[in-house]
């Protein structure tokens, strides 16, 4: 409860001395307001229907909730902007040289871990689901026909695995030519400061 | 199933050495940041991942997967962590948690897990979903010195090689508003939790008397108290979180602290918010921003 002001209470109508200091008369007018308005509120807290959540329910909310949160908002914004308009640059100007450089068309890590997990899924159900499945339930022909099946994975994995040896081996003649450091991969460098 | 105890912080506020640390309490299995609860179901939370980059999925869930399901951080566990999450895509993110707390609860037997995102103190409606999942759930809320997170932030957007000169531009700039917001989040998200489910502890009262911060935070939680479990706390190394994972997920934590993550106590020198908003970075702030950051900065305990 706002503290009323009284007619004849502004500072025209009192003296310099009552100016400078409040006078004592005033004091428990103070005191009986702040109550009022302690009380007030508190009967409010407790009586009144609070929303489940104090977290803003929309946009709006949010950027009204305080200067900060809107400036969040308007950051936000600007980045996907941002992103977008890079994103469009790269289809645009790269274009050409990606078509003709297919492998540039994705990133090479994530084509690397798409491509790992991809190989690593399809090893795994032909080790753990199918052949099992196949193999409890079936008869001698569906046996034999699973037995050709896995010898012919076998041996596409083992000639997949030397092709990668090889693969490894040429790529580690080139990077020979190279200054030896620059071929290693470092660690990050810990600086411990000693006190 | 083990009762949730969540930390709300923003990031750069050592979340990740404060919540290694309570994790590290015999009554409490503490995860690395899961961030399972971001979207609603586990194919939205994998779309968001792979935006940033992280093909397989989030690499906290996938070492916490690969620890209790399959027996030990390995890249192959790693990847049948993920083949596993790529089949329950359709599952509520929720699902997957309570799976994973279930999991932490036979193998470790603790009646208490510790999760910590901080992107969730970014996105209100995800707030508000953890606490509709959970409502018994505890909270820890932890802070940093504005000024000092101010500084943190900067160093690690000069240093993230993912970002253009604009962006980093961009984000220096805006990165001020992140400490704000965060809070505000924070604050408002907890005005409405039972008595009791929520406690704050400053992460530089954590630096300068971790021991006696700990016993608080075990004393509040209704945990053990006595030197052994609180000792326990001070050795946040022994986490099989805090060490840098296999190569497919090898973080899952800040990785300044995983390089480094043994407790050391010391006395962080504190920024000025007063300083900040007249003769620093903040100089510009229009008055309205000045006050409000000062005032929440004094609400949360800083000058």
């Amino acid at each position: 409860m706002a503290h009323q002001k009284k007619k004849g209470d502004s500072p025209a109508s009192k003296s310099g001395d009552e100016l400078r200091s409040p006078s004592t008369a005033d004091m428990p007018d103070l005191a009986e307001s702040a109550l009022n308005m302690f009380a007030a509120e508190r009967d409010l807290l407790l009586t009144g229907d609070l929303p489940d959540s104090a977290l803003p329910q929309s946009e709006e909310e949010y950027v009204s909730r305080d200067p900060f949160s809107a400036d969040y908002v308007e950051f936000r914004l600007s980045e996907t902007r941002h992103r977008n308009e890079k994103q469009a640059k790269v289809n645009t100007k790269v274009r050409a040289d990606l078509l003709e450089q297919p492998h540039l068309l994705e990133k090479p890590a994530e084509s690397g871990s798409r491509g790992a997990a991809a190989i690593w899924r399809s090893l795994r159900d032909m080790l753990r689901e199918e052949s099992h499945t196949v193999m409890d339930n079936s008869g001698l022909q569906e046996l034999l026909m699973l037995k050709r099946e896995l010898e012919t994975r076998k041996r596409i994995v083992e000639a997949v695995n030397e092709g990668l040896a090889n693969q490894l081996k040429r790529l580690e003649q080139r990077l020979s030519v190279y200054d030896k450091e620059a071929t290693q991969i470092v660690p990050a460098k810990v600086e411990i400061k000693k006190d | 199933m083990a009762r949730l105890m969540m930390m709300l912080s923003p990031p750069r506020s050592f979340s990740s050495l404060v919540s290694t640390m309570i994790g590290q309490h015999p009554e409490i299995y503490g995860f690395p940041e899961l961030h399972c609860m971001v979207r609603e179901t586990m194919g939205e939370t994998m779309k968001w991942e792979r935006k940033r980059e992280k093909w397989l999925g989030p690499p906290g869930l996938l070492r916490a997967m690969a620890e209790l399901m399959y027996g030990g951080q390995t890249a192959e566990n790693v990847m049948d962590a993920t083949s596993w999450l790529e089949e329950r895509l359709h599952w509520k993110s929720k699902d997957i948690m309570n799976f994973i707390m279930d999991k932490a609860e036979e193998v470790e037997g603790t009646p208490f897990c510790l999760e910590k995102t901080p992107t969730l103190s970014f996105l209100p409606e995800a707030l508000e979903r953890v606490r509709q999942a959970w409502p018994d759930a505890l909270y820890v809320h932890v802070t940093r010195h504005p000024v000092n997170l101010k500084k943190s932030m900067d160093e690690f957007i000069l240093h993230n090689p993912r970002l253009d000169d604009e962006e980093k531009q961009n984000r220096l700039d805006k990165a001020m508003a992140a400490w704000p917001v965060t809070q505000r989040n924070i604050l408002d998200f907890c005005s409405r939790l039972e008595p009791g489910q929520y406690i704050r502890i400053r992460g530089e009262d954590v630096l300068a008397d971790a021991f006696t911060t700990m016993k608080q935070v075990a004393e509040w939680a209704g945990l053990r108290t006595d030197d052994e479990a609180i000792n326990c706390m001070l050795r946040p190394e022994d986490s099989p979180y805090a060490n840098l994972g296999p190569p497919n997920a090898a973080f899952g934590n800040d990785p300044k602290f995983i390089s480094s993550p043994k407790f050391r106590p010391g006395n962080p020198r504190m920024g000025s918010v007063a300083e900040y908003v007249t003769t620093g970075a903040g100089k510009n702030f229009s008055p309205d921003r000045k006050a409000y950051l000062m005032q929440l900065a004094n609400m949360l305990g800083y000058e």
